[in-house]
């Protein structure tokens, strides 16, 4: 087990030394201060806006602020749905592949504008290089950029002071884009391709086999580093090939390996440090991020350790699962030899932590316990690291319950960086921490109440829930991963799942920007001897135990259902 | 049996149900404006 805490440390070392400077300089990004790439990507920021013909020259209110998100993510939809739906007469289509279905297209559309990525289909044989660059790869990067911008605005809701304004969107998502989001990717992309990561526009090769029936396999390639590069940094995590980086071509390397998981956090974590630096005292920033470590790094350890352990019924038919220098042990079905247990199960956690969904493993294969632990992530909220934006504005929500839990046990207004929390915070509060639980088990119990729901299970009882309910963990949470096992491109999942996406996206997006905008128009309150401190270790535990607390409410009967059964079934408590 | 619908006929059922949920989205924008 020691071997296995080593490079986890080394890993969140890694990321919190890398996240301070880039929180930093994603801070002077969103305010609009120079930084060393002005000179360079300054230019390309004015071009853009001048394209666009958007006005810069005005703030929004929260309203227009939302009208703007929707608006902008609506015409992505509909563009990646048409890009779908006309690839056969496009260019760029080597594979001759034809239109993607309507359902599969539409479900897509809606996955990739969501910044979920949830995928139901397989990218080679179904998207044409065209659509997965210009329609996927465009919306890996504006999904993102449209989470940042949101939480600029949120952010900006408590730092201003009696302001109706909380930014521009377009201004906002542009920055994202250019300055942040574009040069990191392309970097990485880079990198990746150093290390046999496949960037052409090639046709697929084909290779001759030595064994009848089958004479030769169709080996596709494409503009994948590209698409790798921005998946994980934008915690989209859409794979071009089905397999996901668990491929070759898109993960060959333990190098590309480490480099790709610490992608999907780094973002995430270095808001932390945006956030502390946009409200003027870095302190905030430390303690929402030790608030997430302190959610994460217990279940790093029981995916680790549940797939370590692997299954005792294989041990009592002889199998030798211990980890030894020749092999990893524990449960390797479904991983990757090059990766092992470790770094599967590390990838596990991030991948479900934030809202990114790639997989080096497949997830259906895990134990019991290994499945709970990616499942219990995504059902937090996505607040553990979360999506990029997404994840802090959510996990500031929380730190808002936080403190009105706080100011009900002293009988004070309760306070959040200055700004009394009121009713109406309260109630949207509400809004954004119920739809999300409310869209998995409200689509869980339906999937399993229908026929359409259950045609689609591949393994029967408690596995099958488990499928079912990871779906709509995965959907309803914005994350994009999946348990295989289930046939999701179906007329119900496709349109089911579709619409959890866009319901956990925009209708949390709107109660967390009417929060801004509420606080925005407020005065701050000057710190007193009734004020609870938002920086200190016993605010994080506060707001770690909240998040956990609503959680493990909504969630624990459903995983009792699926997950722990099967758990205590495995290890013979049950029968 | 059931017949599936045809792909145009397909394409229009949800581009409207795009629709729908964009409609019902800057509906709680209203509803979140009214509530203050």
């Amino acid at each position: 087990m020691i071997s296995a805490w080593i490079p986890l440390a080394a890993y969140l070392g890694i990321l919190i030394l890398v996240g301070l400077p880039l929180g930093r300089f994603m801070a002077d990004v969103l305010e609009g201060r120079r930084h060393a790439l002005t000179g360079v990507l300054g230019p390309l920021e004015r071009v853009c806006l001048s394209l666009a013909g958007a006005r810069t020259d005005t703030e929004m209110s929260w309203r227009g602020y939302a009208l703007a998100v929707l608006a902008f993510n609506t015409v992505g939809l509909i563009v990646v749905y048409v890009l779908e739906r006309a690839q056969h007469a496009l260019p760029l289509n080597p594979q001759h592949l034809g239109p993607v279905p309507p359902l599969l297209a539409w479900n897509t559309a809606v996955s990739f504008a969501t910044n979920t990525n949830w995928q139901s289909y397989s990218g080679e044989a179904v998207m044409s290089p065209l659509t997965q660059m210009l329609a996927l790869t465009v919306q890996n990067f504006v999904s993102a950029a449209t989470g940042i911008a949101t939480l600029a605005a949120f952010i900006r809701g408590f730092a201003r002071k009696s302001s109706e304004t909380l930014g521009n969107f377009w201004v906002d998502v542009t920055r994202s884009t250019v300055h942040i989001l574009l040069p990191l990717a392309l970097l990485l992309a880079v990198v990746l391709v150093s290390q046999g990561v496949v960037q052409s526009f090639s046709a697929p090769h084909v290779a001759p086999l030595l064994e009848a029936p089958a004479t030769t396999q169709v080996i596709p390639v494409g503009p994948v580093a590209s698409q790798v590069a921005i998946k994980q940094l934008g915690t989209n995590g859409g794979g071009y090939f089905n397999a996901n980086s668990a491929h070759p071509f898109e993960n060959p390397t333990p190098f590309s390996n480490l480099l790709e998981v610490l992608a999907i956090l780094l973002i995430p974590a270095a808001l932390c440090h945006t956030f502390g630096r946009m409200v003027g005292d870095a302190r905030q920033g430390w303690a929402v991020l030790l608030a997430i470590l302190l959610l994460f790094v217990p279940l790093v350890a029981l995916e680790v350790g549940a797939e370590q352990a692997g299954n005792p019924r294989l041990a009592a038919l002889g199998v030798d699962a211990r980890a030894s220098l020749s092999q990893s042990g524990g449960n390797m079905e479904g991983k990757e030899t090059r990766f092992g247990i470790t770094q599967s199960a590390l990838w596990a956690a991030a991948t479900t932590a934030a809202s990114n969904g790639s997989v080096n493993a497949m997830h259906d294969s895990f134990t019991p316990l290994g499945g709970l632990g990616a499942m219990w992530l995504m059902q937090l909220g996505e607040v553990v690291f979360g999506g990029v934006g997404s994840g802090l504005y959510g996990l500031l929500i929380f730190a808002i319950v936080a403190v009105f839990i706080a100011g009900l046990m002293v009988g004070r207004t309760p306070e959040y960086l200055g700004k009394k929390i009121e009713s109406f915070e309260m109630k949207m509060a509400s809004l954004v921490i119920l739809i999300p639980p409310l869209v998995v088990l409200l689509g869980t119990a339906l999937a399993v109440a229908t026929t359409s729901g259950r045609a689609s299970i591949a393994n029967p009882g408690m596995h099958g829930f488990s499928e079912i309910l990871y779906a709509f963990s995965s959907a309803g949470n914005n994350n994009g991963s999946a348990f295989a096992g289930l046939s999701a491109d179906t007329p119900f999942y496709d349109i089911a799942l579709g619409v959890a996406m866009f319901v956990a996206r925009y209708w949390l997006i709107v109660p967390v920007l009417a929060i801004a905008g509420s606080v925005a128009r407020k005065r701050t309150v000057p710190v007193g001897p009734g004020t609870l401190p938002t920086h200190t270790p016993l605010f994080v535990l506060l707001l770690a135990g909240v998040v956990v607390v609503v959680g493990a409410l909504t969630f624990i009967p459903a995983l009792a259902l699926g997950p722990i059964v099967e758990h205590l079934q495995m290890i013979g408590a049950v029968r | 049996m059931v017949v599936p619908p045809r792909a145009d006929t397909m394409d229009l059922l949800l581009f409207l149900l795009t629709l729908l949920l964009v409609a019902a989205t800057r509906a709680l924008v209203a509803l979140c404006d009214r509530v203050r």
